[in-house]
């Protein structure tokens, strides 16, 4: 079974895609195929962080979805160029091209497209999970992927306008039952070391809160300089993002 | 041979629209007591930042008592 997530959150700028890259990184490690798929249309920016020049994104997923090309023209495996010793990365890239988001936007997005997506992605890469980099916000679009994946991961920052909008997408997802989960990031240092953090925020939102990331400013300066867990396997960073994969392979896998 | 290649297809009919439909009513349909939202956020932040004073608390004292053993 292919396990479709997204990786969601009601503001920009919250680390989807720094998380996105190292969970997929991650659960790699632990031996598993994943697939990442950029879906931030208006705002790609996965390919930064894997390193993958535009010029070589020949194929987007932009050509697959109105029939364009086939899902293998599209799909960029990762594995050897990130140097992994085990499991397997894909990428799926989005157009840059602003007359193709449009396009995208405005006819190609479906539920039907999320499900055979992943579906395809099983047959033909044998993929245990494909994690979908959203773009922020409480629009239809966006919903439409969250609530067309098994699960949704919420990430939050702990300032009041991330809180209430998480708050208020956390009510929306409840009307349609979905299996959500939060990851708390850039958590203030001091914030990150009380134990009732977790608790707390899991009862305010009445989801789960999977994992707590500080904020360390070695992963800013890092910015487009590779997947970070990669360069610094002892960082804490890395070990926070260890926790919620061990979560994901335990209880979603 | 080389395996067959995935391709998608689009299909247009009504029922691939249902959870876009479903989403725009649940949107549209939603009411939001927004007074409700505050009150249970602020609660919250004040619940947290009691919280963080007594861990500030407990480091200051932990740390006198460092200081008195040195
Ligand atoms: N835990 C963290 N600590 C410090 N900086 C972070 C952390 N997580 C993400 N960042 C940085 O925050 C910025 C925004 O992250 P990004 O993943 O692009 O967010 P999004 O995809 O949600 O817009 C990036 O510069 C990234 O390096
Ligand atoms: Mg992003």
């Amino acid at each position: 079974m292919v396990v479709g997530i997204a990786i969601h959150s009601y503001r920009g700028g919250t680390g989807k895609s720094t998380t996105t890259a190292n969970l997929a990184v991650m659960l790699a490690l632990y031996d598993k195929k994943v697939a990442t798929v950029d879906l931030d249309l208006t705002s790609p920016g996965l390919h930064v962080i894997y390193q993958v020049s535009q010029s070589i994104m020949k194929v987007t997923l932009n050509d697959y979805v109105f029939g364009r090309a086939a899902l293998e023209d599209v799909v960029i495996d990762l594995t050897n160029q990130l140097g992994l010793p085990k499991g397997k990365i894909y990428f799926l890239g989005a157009s840059m091209k602003p007359e193709e988001i449009a396009k995208l936007l405005k006819e190609g997005y479906s539920e039907q497209f999320f499900k055979e997506v992943t579906r395809q992605l099983g047959e033909a890469y044998g993929v245990d999970f494909v994690i979908f980099d959203t773009h922020p916000g409480l629009n239809e679009d966006t919903l439409l992927a969250v609530l067309s994946s098994d699960v949704s991961i919420m990430m939050m920052r702990m300032d009041k306008q991330d809180i209430t909008g998480t708050y208020v997408t956390a009510q929306v997802l409840r009307k349609f039952n979905k299996t959500s989960y939060v990851v708390l990031n850039m958590v203030p240092p001091n914030m990150a070391k009380a134990v009732e953090l977790r608790s707390e925020v899991s009862k305010l939102l009445g989801i789960p809160v999977i994992g707590v990331v500080p904020f360390y400013p070695e992963i800013l300066q890092h910015r487009s300089r590779g997947v970070f867990i990669l360069k610094h396997p002892k960082h804490p960073y890395t070990l926070r993002i260890k926790e919620v994969v061990e979560f994901i392979i335990n209880n979603i896998g | 041979m080389a395996p067959k290649k995935h391709y998608f297809t689009r299909t247009q009919d009504s029922r691939t629209q249902e959870l876009r439909k479903k989403i725009s009513d649940t949107l549209l349909s939603t009411q939001t007591n927004i007074d409700e939202v505050e009150k249970k956020v602020s609660s919250f932040e004040k619940r947290l930042e009691e919280i963080l004073d007594r861990l500030d608390d407990l480091e200051n004292r932990l740390k006198k008592l460092e200081e008195l053993l040195e």
